[in-house]
């Protein structure tokens, strides 16, 4: 199963749970809610979305069937962002 | 002790602005 991980190196700042990620090379900048900010923290290494989802359901308490479509769009969302990249 | 739960999302993905 592929896994992803941080393109590069960013610069952030957290406010009040979100995350505001520079990426000074592309003069782009991303924000991030709470959940986001925490899954984008277990991209510091290379992560599945499988393991993604189980860490995310053990984090929040919460078994919905729906977390799985929910962190697929997100990591789809963060590649259309430059911000992620498929670890090898 | 749990954090609500909701989807994650990308809420903004904008240029940097410049003000010179």
């Amino acid at each position: 199963m592929a896994s992803y991980i941080h393109k590069e190196k960013f610069e952030v700042l957290e406010l009040d749970g979100e995350s505001v990620i520079l990426n000074a090379d592309a003069f782009m900048v991303t924000t991030l809610n709470e959940v986001g900010s925490f899954c984008w923290s277990l991209l510091h290494e290379p992560c599945t979305i499988r393991q993604m989802i189980q860490t995310v359901q053990t984090h929040y308490a919460v078994e919905d069937e729906s977390i799985e479509q929910d962190i697929e769009q997100f990591v789809t969302h963060l590649m259309d962002c430059g911000l992620i990249r498929h670890a090898s | 002790m749990k954090p609500a739960y909701h989807a994650p999302k990308v809420l903004k993905h904008q240029p940097i602005r410049f003000e010179t």
